[in-house]
Order: C-alpha cells, then structure tokens, then sequence
C-alpha cells in the first residue's frame, strides 16, 4: 500500500528529470507522458481496498460487491485523463514536427535564434 | 554544479510528495460515502453491470462531453498544424 | 515494409478489428467501453498504414469520410445533452441485466464515443504520416 505511493513519486520525478534535463525534443515529449502516468497512478491508488475485486457485476458477487469492490470513481476519472494525455501527446507531437521542418534540428540548444 | 542544484531540488520536491502522500489521510473507507452510493445503488438505477461505465456516461457524462470535445480539437489541430506546414513550404 | 510483417498484418487485420468491435459492443458488461474498443480499431488501421503505406490504408477508409464522420458523431453528442430530458426519457433502462440490450443510454453513447475516438485516432495517424 505505501509502496504504491513511493513508487509515484520516483516515477514522477523520473518524468520530471526527463522534462527539464533531455535537449532532445521528442524525449521530453516522452517525459511529459511518465509524469502524466504516474498522476494516473496516484489516483487509482486512493481507491485501494486489500484483497478486493474489480467493481463489476456478476451472476455471483452481487450481495457482497458494497463489501469488497475497489473504488470506482476515480478509475473514470483516470479513463478521462488517458484520452486528454493522449490529445496533448498528438499536438505536441504535431509542434515538434514544425519545429523539426523549420529550424533541421531537434537539438534545444541549437535552436535558439529566430530564423526565417 | 547545475545538475547537482537540479538533483537536490527533485529530492525537496520528491520529500515534499511523500510528506503528504503517506500521511493516513488517503484512502479511508469510512469517509467514502460517494463510492459506497455508487456501488450500492447504481445498477438498478441505469441497469448497466459495468459500473464503471455507468459512471462514465450517465453519473458524470458532462466531464465524457468535455472530454470528446478535447479530442475532437486535437484532430482539428493535428489538421491545422500539417496544413499549415505544408502551405508554407509552397 | 518487409514480407513477413506483410503477411502477419494481412492475416491478423480482420482479428483484430473483431476483437476491437466486441470490446465496444460489451461496454456495459465487461470492462472496457468506449475508449479501449475505439483505440484498438484506430490500431489496426494503423498497422495497415505502417506496413504497407499510405495508399492502401486510404483503401481501407479514405481521410475525408474520416472528417464527415467524426464531424457528425460530434454534433450527435451535442444534441444528446441539449435535449436532454427527451433524451433519458427515450433511453430508460430496459430488458434483463445480464444481456446485451440491457442499459441503451450507456450501449448507444459507448458506440457513439468508439466511433469518435476511432476517426479521431485514424485522422491523427495519417495526418502525421503525411508531414
């Protein structure tokens, strides 16, 4: 149970790292993914129980599923976010071929002056 | 030297994380009064087994429409951005 | 592309896109729903496009019914919400719990958002493979 949340914020400042640290264009886009991951992480994490079963209703576990089921709410929350993750990752993905078409170079610290 | 400053400020930021994190505050059962309504109550409500769905699209379907509609614009975007990058290479 | 990827991706297309159908269709019984079944449609339209090119993924489904599509599945969600009260009068919970025709509010909205999500994803990637 802790080491869930001790496992989110390694992830997350392993995407940090990746965010700031890379001169590289697409690995931080590929960073900006890890520390969204590691959010999403997190919230599925509030709604632990131990030893419990998916929230979904069978022929079998209908009078205890109030009993044993995980939390279900903030796992939409999460299937929300997956798709907006998903939307930035695209356009971020659409600036940095842009980038890559005007100034020939996915390098941070070569693209530093205005061209064009 | 500006790796060692950078590494130092992620472990600040890292403790502060945990601080808070592992605090007994997350994860209470007994404070869940939402999630407790939810798993009682809603299949003879919507009729659907998936309750997970039915949170989706009957509990919150504002935040589904919200979210349709941010995917909807990175297509328009993705469209926007590689017209643009091919109008001005003509 | 190579060969044998060709083969594979020949073989495995129309598995793949059953797979993708039945997850979307049984949203409201088994996990899953609409955004799993949409992105495992879009990704086996985007094998196609991988593998043997961007014209014979134009075969399979062309770029601007892709944009009528979507176009039109947005403007179906908007009207759902604006008319809302007739809506759930219409999509009240039917039939027995367990079938397939069970709860039409989350089956008709879980087809409608895959539909989006599929154009949405198949738009993405052959825009981005054109550039």
């Amino acid at each position: 149970m802790l080491e869930i949340y001790v496992g989110m914020v390694l992830v997350a400042l392993i995407g940090m790292y990746c965010i700031v640290w890379k001169k590289n264009m697409i690995k931080k886009v590929i960073g900006l993914g890890i520390f969204t991951n590691s959010i999403h992480l997190l919230l599925i994490a509030i709604g632990f129980r131990a030893g419990g079963i998916p929230p979904i209703v069978t022929r079998v576990n209908a009078n205890y599923l109030a009993l044993q089921a995980v939390d279900p709410l903030p796992q939409a929350l999460v299937l929300t976010s997956i798709v907006i993750q998903l939307s930035v990752t695209a356009l971020a993905l659409g600036i940095v071929t842009l980038a890559y078409r005007h100034m020939k170079t996915l390098d941070t610290e070569r693209m530093n002056r205005l061209r064009g | 030297m500006k790796g060692f400053l950078f590494i130092i400020c992620l472990l600040v930021l890292g403790g502060m994380f945990l601080y808070v994190f592992l605090s007994p505050m997350f994860g209470l059962w007994e404070r869940k009064e939402v999630a407790n309504y939810y798993l009682n109550n809603s299949l003879e409500m919507t009729g659907s087994a998936n309750l997970v769905s039915s949170i989706v699209w009957d509990y919150r379907g504002f935040d589904t429409l919200g979210e349709e509609t941010v995917l909807f614009t990175a297509a328009v975007g993705v469209f926007t951005i590689v017209i643009f990058g091919m109008k001005r290479r003509k | 592309m190579d060969i044998i990827v060709r083969t594979i991706v020949k073989g495995l297309f129309p598995f793949i896109m059953l797979f993708g159908v039945y997850i979307l269709l049984h949203g409201h019984l088994t996990p899953g729903g609409s955004f799993p079944g949409g992105v495992i449609i879009a990704s086996g339209v985007a094998l196609i496009a991988i593998s043997f090119g961007l014209r014979k993924a134009e075969r399979v489904i062309k770029e601007e019914t892709a944009h009528i599509i979507e176009g039109l599945v947005a403007l179906l969600l908007v009207l759902i919400v604006l008319f809302e009260s007739f809506a759930r009068y219409v999509l009240m919970p039917t039939g027995m719990v367990f079938e397939l025709w069970s709860a039409p509010q989350v089956l008709f909205l879980n087809l409608a958002g895959g539909v989006m999500v599929s154009m949405a994803l198949i738009l993405i990637i052959f825009l981005l493979m054109k550039e």
